[in-house]
């Protein structure tokens, strides 16, 4: 892998995948604008907040959108398996496209659309909760780094990476449905425990502190790990690629 | 000594009791043993449904095979290493409908093939008639698509080209110029392989045949091989009934295949080997494993 790993070959299949994927990439930039704009000019313009939440939303969408996309039906894919790169740079063209390409495209979007819808609001509406989302204000926003909710976040936008490539039809339907089911299992557990935890006569409160007790970092360790487990398992699913 | 090594070097793809199924219950390959010289531009025959694209795809990598082993220029098709990529082509019968021009889609996939040549793709489309490469890939109808696609897989110039169905969508003139490219593109270090089921698309370009049919291989022969051991030719009525394995009717007359015991000259007819062999498989297969 390490020593079949060319960086010319690397920029060859990123540019490819933008040529390739030009026309989805510019509905989604159309989309990702429309949606927002309309929000905004609506609610007569947006806050700092909602525009992250609506970034987060973009970035999501696209990495359970593009990533992989040709792998979707097999009259691409075996072009794409038989494209002389190594499975490791197709995978980082990928991850790169989903992790760095996404994020700048739906930036851009959304950052457009509210700006623009609050331009047009003034001048439409004249509203009263306008907000100016020039630089200045940008910079102005105070972030709260939550670890354990960015994590938890990054580990669901690369369950939606891996299930880009797992899932060949309806990829973020399946994927979630399948995060639903794991969730639901969890859930289950938790509601197993408790209830032969009481039947054992362990009171509810010491199990609920038994669960919260585990610290931040111990969260955040595990769901680190879990992040690098799905990439590795996306990779995995993509060398066992067939047609 | 050095006949014997240049063979051993000349093997392309070598299948060692290759086994492979999509359902458990319903085998595809069954021990499927085969060796593939280079210098070759080899027919895969059989009848629909046999395997000839699921061989093609597990000697390109595509697929797995369940049992056996498969070396392609002594490479593992399923390690997918990139020298190996460089070397192979893979035209499938499907082809991609993508939304960008011709030209675009040399420009971003050629890189990848370092023995890619410009030159000689545009050689090929104009063979072909194709003369803008502004033209969106997913505009085109099927067959110019299939047009765009054997330039490109041609121009790759790669060691081993594997088409599966290549004729099919293609006019007549097109199938014609096909041959002609084809054979002009032929060299001694490379080896072609063609999956059909239309036996005469290929007539007379042909230099080695193999023949699939349910799980198994039936015959796996050169030109020569074929042609020393059976002559194609319209009855004269002094044949030796015996030696008759097929015969069929045409506008030419009776129309036969029989064993060469008179070493009589003949070229290989493709489309009545084919009927021949169906006809008897079981003779077909002790005449050419003896």
């Amino acid at each position: 892998m390490t020593t079949e790993f060319s960086i010319i070959r690397l920029k060859d299949l990123i540019i490819r995948q933008f040529i390739m994927n030009k026309k989805f990439l510019r509905g989604f930039l159309l989309g990702g604008f429309i949606g927002p704009f309309i929000a905004t000019v609506g609610t007569r313009g947006l806050t700092l907040y909602s525009f992250w939440v609506i970034f987060k939303f973009l970035c999501i969408l696209f990495a359970g959108i593009f990533p992989f996309i040709s792998y979707k039906n097999k009259r691409s894919r075996v072009l794409e398996i038989t494209l002389p790169a190594t499975q490791f740079e197709k995978y980082l063209s990928n991850f790169l496209f989903a992790f760095i390409a996404g994020p700048i495209i739906a930036f851009v979007a959304t950052y457009l659309a509210i700006f623009l819808g609050c331009r047009f609001s003034i001048l439409m509406f004249h509203p009263v909760q306008y907000v100016p989302f020039d630089a200045q204000y940008m910079l102005s926003y105070k972030f709260s780094f939550d670890a354990p909710f960015v994590l938890s976040y990054l580990l669901y936008v690369v369950t939606m990476f891996f299930g880009a490539i797992y899932f060949k039809k309806q990829r973020i339907i399946k994927t979630n449905a399948f995060l639903i089911g794991y969730i639901v299992l969890l859930a289950t557990i938790y509601a197993v425990i408790f209830y032969n935890g009481a039947k054992l006569g362990v009171p509810a409160l010491n199990i609920k502190l038994a669960i919260y007790s585990i610290s931040k970092l111990t969260f955040c360790i595990g769901i680190g790990i879990a992040i690098i487990f799905v990439l590795w398992l996306t990779y995995q699913r993509l060398k066992e690629e067939r047609v | 000594m050095l006949n014997t090594n240049k063979i051993i070097l000349n093997i392309m793809v070598t299948i060692n009791n290759l086994d492979f199924f999509y359902k458990k219950k319903h085998s595809v390959l069954k021990d499927i043993n085969l060796r593939l010289n280079g210098g070759r531009i080899t027919g895969l025959l059989g009848k629909n449904g046999v395997g000839k694209s699921t061989l093609l795809h597990l000697i390109a990598g595509l697929q797995l095979p369940i049992n056996g082993q498969i070396t392609v220029m002594n490479y593992k098709p399923t390690q997918r290493n990139v020298s190996f990529l460089q070397n192979i082509f893979l035209l499938d019968e499907e082809l991609p409908s993508l939304p960008l021009s011709i030209a675009k889609f040399v420009s971003i996939n050629s890189v990848f093939y370092p023995n890619f040549s410009t030159e000689n793709f545009h050689n090929y489309l104009n063979e072909f008639e194709i003369t803008d490469t502004k033209q969106r890939i997913d505009k085109l109808s099927f067959g110019t698509r299939k047009k765009v696609f054997i330039s490109f897989a041609l121009a790759c110039n790669t060691t081993l080209l594997l088409m599966d169905e290549p004729t099919n969508g293609l006019d007549i003139p097109s199938k014609s110029s096909l041959r002609k490219l084809l054979r002009l593109s032929m060299t001694d270090d490379k080896l072609i392989i063609i999956s059909t089921h239309q036996a005469r698309d290929l007539q007379n370009i042909l230099d080695s045949v193999v023949i699939l049919d349910n799980e198994r291989l039936i015959l796996n022969a050169t030109d020569e091989e074929i042609t020393k051991k059976l002559c194609f030719k319209i009855a004269d009525g002094n044949e030796n009934q015996d030696d008759i394995l097929y015969s069929e009717d045409s506008v030419a007359g009776n129309q036969i295949v029989k064993v060469n015991n008179d070493n009589e000259d003949s070229n290989l007819d493709i489309e009545l080997l084919f009927n021949a062999v169906f006809s008897d498989k079981e003779k077909f297969l002790k005449l050419f494993n003896k």
